[in-house]
């Protein structure tokens, strides 16, 4: 036939030309790929080895478990009317796919830090075993029906290896993580459900033909565009929205009695400086009443991974009438960062006599700044105070460890706040040792998030490097009985 | 499904062989039976028939040619098109034998056919794959647009878009310009 020939054909003509002129064999491949439910078994399949790809790398420990979680829900959905157990790994694949979004929308923000060990990351996690575990269940049961409906018994025992196989992964994550053999042992059995995966097909046995794929009116490509769509914006909601602690700010009361004025007095002539007597409540100064003496320290330091940002820290050792000393460790950014993220100051101190160690719950303190001419003030965020053994010198000393969480208004200038504390007693020839690290959110865009509490993880520890964060360290030594 | 204990029990004319073929084939055959076929009791006795083919012709399956998997569906199309052909349908008017279209065609007409379908063979080997089984589908197996786009995931107008594309392809490769 020539040219001329096929190309003078209308369009009826050219189709039944066509269908005539075809090879009597359909390809090889063809024909074994010409199958109902091949494509959206692909997908489940594929979608459970991409699920459990716990590689650290180039963030595909994010984008893979994803795109698993978008092709299974993508092949259940052309499944979903085949019987109710396909239904039933839909509805699961939806309720699971949301909690992944949902998941990784937390992730950009470092309020999910503060769900660590909470009754809601409990309840996360079961939800999400119980969803991935069932959606292993009804899959096989899934299976059996098909093959049921094939006339074949119902059998399909690669795919109920699944089941066992994802209660041992998810033992083995949640109790042995870090460990090296356990990430081995996790390896091994991923090769395992690697291997199952592919025999799943087989074990259909031609029965994959009776299944009835449901038409579908959204295209995949508009279905992952959307949840990717939902995505970004909780990723966006995450960033710019609640990548700081909630705070209440309340108004400063201007109103000092007379008490307190001339306590006031009595310490601004011992030599506490003015940034420190302005903050104080006045309980606080009322509790130095009749202040022997005072030693103070200043020491002022810039952020290096934002500069120009620079902290002035004011610290104070009181002297009381009974021999107690009150500490107060001042702080003030004559140049703040200019994005107010999670701040966190971290207290450590220590000493060779149990009373000259801070006490427990004894470390209060408040933050106060500027906004629209008004002096506010807040309470920390979170504060964590515990007594530890810290090794010293071939020996364990009693010590003092705490966290102060905090985050300034975007809004607020002149930022400042302090700790204070009460020691009972500083033995002669000991002093009086406190080290504070004040860790700043310096980036907005981290993933995943992590708070400022973050960047200080145990007092007497080495700091981790993360990029979104600075650490300044102030170390406060007063000798009340000389050097 | 064990494809080489099927074929051998036929073979061997044990009568487990056509209980093999039902119970592990009779699915897929049934599938490919279904577009060509709307009435169930049609298909049911084109299921019986195409069977019997097999049955009958098994000699024929050279595994050098195809797989079983193709030769067993190009007998049951062609069971399913020779009793569709009894209804006067739009589809193929030639009768098809077990294995091979035209049992008795002329000389001149089994040469045009043949350059015919090395020239639509050459054609096809060009196009991607993806939609090398797409045409199958819509032209080898006459599947509708509606259970194509349903098996493969697409929406009809995607389907529809996409066979659109590879005529339009296939008929710049065989001669010309497309003919609206």
């Amino acid at each position: 036939m020539t040219d001329r020939q096929w190309s003078s054909l209308n369009e009826q003509e050219f189709d039944c030309l066509l269908e005539q002129s075809l090879p009597p064999l359909p390809p090889n491949d063809v024909a074994a790929e010409v199958d109902p439910g091949r494509e959206a078994l692909t997908r489940v399949l594929l979608g459970i080895a991409l699920t459990h790809v716990t590689v650290q790398f180039l963030s595909l420990h994010y984008i893979l478990p994803l795109a698993g979680a978008i092709l299974m829900l993508l092949g259940f959905r052309t499944l979903r009317r085949e019987n109710r157990w396909f239904s039933a790994c839909w509805w699961v694949s939806v309720s699971r796919t949301a909690l992944t979004l949902f998941q990784y929308a937390l992730y950009s923000t470092p309020l999910r830090v503060e769900l660590a060990g909470t009754r809601f990351e409990t309840l996360f996690a079961a939800s999400v075993f119980l969803l991935e575990g069932s959606r292993y269940l009804f899959f096989w049961l899934a299976l059996r029906s098909v093959r049921r409906k094939a006339g074949l018994t119902p059998g399909a025992w690669s795919a109920a290896a699944l089941v066992p196989w994802y209660a041992g992964a998810a033992v083995m994550a949640r109790y042995s993580a870090g460990d090296r053999r356990a990430a081995f042992t996790m390896a091994v059995l991923y090769v395992i459900i690697l291997y199952v995966l592919l025999r799943i097909p087989r074990d259909l046995d031609g029965a994959g033909y009776v299944l009835s794929p449901t038409p579908i009116r959204r295209s995949d490509r508009a279905v992952t565009l959307s949840l990717l769509a939902v995505l970004a914006a909780g990723l966006l909601c995450g960033f710019l929205f609640l990548e700081r602690y909630p705070m209440d700010w309340d108004p400063v009361s201007a109103e000092e009695n007379a008490s307190v004025t001339e306590v006031k007095a009595h310490l601004r002539a011992l030599g506490l400086p003015e940034d420190i007597l302005n903050d104080l409540t006045g309980e606080e100064l009322l509790a130095c009443a009749g202040a022997v003496r005072v030693l103070t320290e200043t020491e002022e330091q810039t952020l290096r991974k934002h500069r120009g940002a620079a902290l002035r820290a004011v610290s104070a050792a009181i002297e009381l009438p009974d021999g107690r000393w009150t500490v107060i460790y001042h702080f003030r950014w004559a140049n703040a960062p200019g994005f107010h993220g999670t701040q966190c100051l971290s207290l450590s101190s220590m000493s060779d006599t149990p009373n000259a160690s801070v006490g427990v719950e004894e470390v209060t303190g408040r933050l106060l700044c500027e906004v629209d001419g008004q002096t506010r003030t807040a309470d920390y965020h979170s504060s964590e105070v515990g007594s530890v053994d810290i090794p010293f010198d071939g020996h364990t000393l009693p010590g003092t460890q705490g966290w102060f969480t905090f985050s300034f208004p975007e809004e607020g200038t002149d930022l400042r706040g302090y700790l204070l504390y009460t020691v009972e007693e500083v033995p002669s020839d000991h002093l009086l040792g406190t080290t504070f690290r004040h860790s700043v959110q310096t980036g907005r865009f981290q993933y995943p998030a992590v708070d400022a509490r973050s960047a200080v993880p145990g007092a007497f520890s080495s700091l981790p490097d993360l990029p979104a964060f600075d650490v300044l360290g102030f170390s406060v030594y007063f000798y009340p009985n000389g050097y | 499904m064990n494809a080489t204990r099927v074929i051998h029990l036929i073979r061997m004319r044990d009568d487990r062989g056509m209980d093999e073929l039902l119970l592990h084939y009779g699915p897929l055959m049934r599938y490919v039976i279904s577009p060509i076929l709307p009435d169930p009791l049609d298909r049911e006795e084109c299921l019986s028939e195409a069977a019997m083919r097999v049955w009958e012709h098994i000699q024929r399956f050279d595994p050098e040619k195809g797989s079983w998997t193709a030769w067993l569906t190009a007998v049951t199309r062609n069971a399913a098109l020779n009793r569709a052909k009894k209804y006067k349908d739009h589809l193929s008017t030639e009768e098809l034998s077990p294995d091979l279209p035209s049992p008795q065609p002329t000389p001149e007409e089994e040469l045009l056919r043949r350059e015919r379908q090395e020239a639509v063979r050459r054609a096809l080997y060009q196009l991607p794959d993806r939609d090398r089984r797409l045409f199958y589908r819509k032209y080898y197996y006459f599947q509708s647009t509606a259970q194509i786009a349903a098996e493969l995931n697409l929406t009809e107008r995607a389907v529809e878009g996409r066979l659109y594309r590879i005529k339009k392809r296939l008929r710049d490769r065989l001669g010309g310009d497309a003919h609206d």
